[in-house]
């Protein structure tokens, strides 16, 4: 019977997919971009579509025929469920949090019942329906899939570079010199275990890295390990030295590397991210303000090589059945709550000025794109004072309620000078109730319309 | 700005407003640039100079005739005098009085006008549209994050067009009914008093639904607007207009002539009344589509059948009929 079930619901899809209507939306952002809290905005946004007065941008719901929406099961029973209650609890318990940072990948699925007005459709159905899936899984894991591109050789003379980086040769010169020990003494019998021993190392030097809030850390199993901790296919690293590698290991190294791309990182982009047909890329461009020039530089670079390992192009019948590519993308940057309304122009042409390398190559390729300044879940609530200076009202870390000024934000990217100055942004934290629901958002409507309306008419 | 490096930090017992309630933004703008518009206006060539001249070299003259013979009434029979003082007295307050109330009103519509080549905020137009219900709506839908390019977009699409919609209903109920009038009426001369009569009614219609009064002057204005549109950058359109729907063949020989008149000033009531929609609008029609001439021909017919059955008789009265039966006027 449920192997029966499971049939029928592969063919829906495949059906559904045939027709154009199913979305996988990919949602792409590095780790702490804000994934989970958009996710989570986007659905609340959606289930509660008809009763709010929140998305004047939503076409189908201002045109007043949007149904409704509802979340399903996934046709993929494998992956767990996106814990969307869960994560609603989250915000509106008595101390209200953020939820915990995704550790495992997560899928969920909504359908959107709505009266067609355009078309065949418009003139033949009542309602139709669209598929939406949204996939929620670590940003760590996301640096692996440019892997599948390189070769080990090309990936260690790329982690060379990145070492000669100031922060980053600070926190690997131990590691630096123990390889530089190490690779003088190799021989045959005691590779294994020198090898394990570098990895391990390698791995601790990640580990700082990541705490110094460094973005561009590969392999991402290392940082985050899931059901492969201590498994061997994570005992390599790349090889960070001018000299040549030791013969001993050079045959093994290229071999865990070769296992890891073709046994961790393919496996995850063939079930996951093969799929995709919309993307939203994520990108926290005032976390890396805030953090300095290195990481803003590396973010920039991150999402360059992010980008590079999606497929974008136009989906024709047999492409959306066999292997759909991702045919329309919106670039958002996150947290705009954090500042003023007036600085959201500022912050999208920001993103669009960081991301203009991957926009030129989406403009050859004729891909529709779109740059929003967005925030899944509103934290503040935006005032002014009697003297006409804008602040943010918010609850900070410890819980108080606090009244910021609203911070500046570049016009452009910024220069040495201002780096030397630096900038900061208030993290505000969730203070919502049960009765708040539908959680405020910032700017969800357009991005909905931009990503769904098209789909939806 | 202080240093960027800390976060200024405010006390949360000052008072501070929401960014959503902007509504009692004082009204700014527009008067003395109106000002500066009636300088420019007032040369109107040599002949008007003297034209002005001598109508107030005649103005006066009147005024000194009637203040001596209401002197020399006074000294025939001082009642007699008095009777005569009041009711000169109460035209000429009559008389400042309208005057006042036009200028007021013609001032008003410039500054309208004005306004909507201006990027007003949203919430002054709604002051001036005086629709609570729309208000109230706004003030829902409003959100504190917008910028002031989204919020025109949501004002315009959301708001507006909602009275983008009633005035268009007007328009097409007005424009049937003169098709229907100059369809059945006998002469040419009550076809125009017909157009004229119906045309205004529905200018003012048009005009209070948007939130514009107008007095006699500035419905002048505005007919003088609406011809100079009709006539200069119109005509065009007209022709083409016009063109494409009177040359369609299947209408013509559906129509008697007489039915055909009357589409005709339909059509037409309809162009001013698309006009004055134009003219009235607190901001040009940016994301909402302009209200179009397509469905409007065919309200207009579908109406203009209803109330004279016999326009589409005609037809299947000369087809089953005999050839030389005339065909109706």
């Amino acid at each position: 019977m449920s192997r029966f079930q499971k049939l029928q619901h592969q063919t829906r899809d495949v059906i559904h997919r045939g027709f154009d209507r199913h979305i996988r939306l990919a949602v792409t952002g590095l780790s702490g971009a804000g994934k989970t809290a958009l996710i989570t905005g986007l659905l609340e946004q959606l289930l509660y579509a008809n009763e709010t007065q929140q998305l004047p941008y939503f076409k189908v719901k201002q045109q007043q025929r949007l149904n409704g929406c509802r979340l399903h099961t996934s046709s993929n029973w494998q992956v767990s469920r996106f814990d969307y209650e869960g994560a609603i609890d989250c915000l509106t318990t008595d101390v209200p949090r953020w939820p915990q940072s995704t550790r495992d990948v997560s899928e969920i699925r909504v359908e959107i019942k709505y009266k067609p007005h355009r078309g065949l459709a418009g003139r033949v159905l009542d309602t139709r329906r669209l598929t939406l899936d949204l996939i929620d899984y670590p940003g760590e894991w996301l640096l692996d899939l440019p892997l599948l591109k390189l070769s080990y050789d090309e990936w260690s003379q790329q982690q060379q570079r990145l070492l000669k980086a100031e922060l980053r040769h600070k926190l690997a010169e131990s590691w630096l010199i123990k390889v530089q020990t190490a690779a003088n003494a190799a021989s045959e019998d005691k590779a294994e275990q020198q090898i394990r021993e570098l990895a391990s190392g390698y791995r601790s030097f990640l580990r700082q890295c990541r705490e110094q809030k460094l973005l561009l850390l590969q392999p991402g199993r290392m940082v985050l390990p899931g059901e492969l901790e201590g498994a061997p296919a994570l005992e390599f690293f790349p090889w960070p030295l001018s000299q040549p590698i030791p013969d001993a290991w050079a045959k093994r190294l290229r071999e865990k590397y070769r296992y890891y791309q073709q046994h961790v990182v393919t496996p995850f982009y063939q079930k996951y991210f093969k799929h995709f047909n919309r993307q939203v890329v994520l990108v926290d461009v005032l976390q890396a303000l805030q953090n300095g020039e290195h990481h803003f530089a590396e973010l920039q670079l991150a999402i360059n090589e992010l980008m590079k390992s999606f497929s974008y192009g136009n989906n024709s019948l047999l492409k959306r059945l066999m292997s759909p590519v991702i045919d329309k993308v919106a670039l958002v940057a996150t947290k705009a709550d954090s500042i003023a309304p007036q600085d959201h122009q500022k912050l999208t042409e920001l993103l669009r000025v960081m991301t203009q390398k991957q926009r030129q190559e989406l403009q050859f390729d004729q891909i529709p794109h779109q740059v929003f300044s967005v925030a899944g879940i509103a934290t503040s609530q935006i005032k002014k004072l009697s003297n006409g200076t804008t602040v943010l009202d918010g609850i900070n870390e410890s819980r108080e309620f606090v009244r910021v000024g609203a911070p500046e934000v570049p016009n452009a990217i910024p220069t040495a000078a201002d780096w030397q100055q630096g900038y900061i942004y208030p993290q505000f934290y969730p203070g919502f109730t049960a009765q708040n629901s539908p959680l405020p958002h910032i700017r969800l409507d357009q991005l909905l319309e931009y990503v769904l309306g098209d789909k939806l008419k | 700005m202080s240093d960027p490096r800390k976060l200024t930090y405010y006390s949360v017992d000052e008072p501070a407003v929401e960014v959503s309630d902007t509504d009692n933004m004082p009204e700014q703008a527009g008067l003395e640039t109106v000002a500066t518009q009636a300088a420019a206006g007032a040369k109107s060539g040599r002949w008007g100079k003297w034209l002005a001249l001598g109508l107030v070299v005649a103005l006066s003259a009147a005024v000194i005739e009637s203040v001596l013979m209401v002197i020399e009434r006074f000294q025939q029979n001082i009642f007699l005098g008095s009777l005569w003082a009041v009711g000169f007295g109460v035209i000429a307050l009559a008389l400042l009085s309208f005057m006042v109330r036009e200028i007021w009103l013609l001032q008003k519509l410039k500054r309208r006008w004005k306004r909507q080549s201006e990027d007003p905020k949203p919430e002054q137009q709604l002051q001036l549209l005086q629709h609570p219900d729309l208000k109230h709506r706004w003030q829902q839908i409003k959100q504190p994050y917008w910028s002031a390019d989204e919020e025109r977009e949501r004002f315009e699409v959301d708001v507006l067009s909602r009275i983008d919609q009633q005035a268009t209903r007007i328009t097409s109920r007005w424009s049937a009914e003169a098709a229907a009038m100059v369809a059945v009426s006998p002469f040419a001369l009550l076809d125009m008093l017909i157009v004229m009569w119906r045309n205004q009614r529905m200018i003012s219609r048009i005009a209070e639904l948007y939130g514009v009064k107008l007095g006699y002057w500035a419905r002048v204005r505005l007919w003088r607007q609406v011809f100079a549109n009709i006539v200069y950058a119109g005509l065009s359109e007209v022709a083409v207009d016009l063109g494409a729907q009177w040359v369609s063949a299947e209408l013509l020989t559906r129509l008697s002539t007489r039915a055909g008149q009357g589409l005709g000033a339909g059509l037409l009531t309809a162009r001013l009344g698309y006009q004055v929609i134009e003219l009235c609008r607190p901001m040009p029609f940016e994301k909402v589509k302009k209200p179009g001439y397509l469905k409007l021909q065919k309200d207009l017919l579908s109406q203009l059948k209803s109330v004279l059955p016999f326009i589409y008789k005609s037809r299947q009265a000369k087809a089953t009929a005999t050839s030389e039966q005339k065909v109706e006027n």
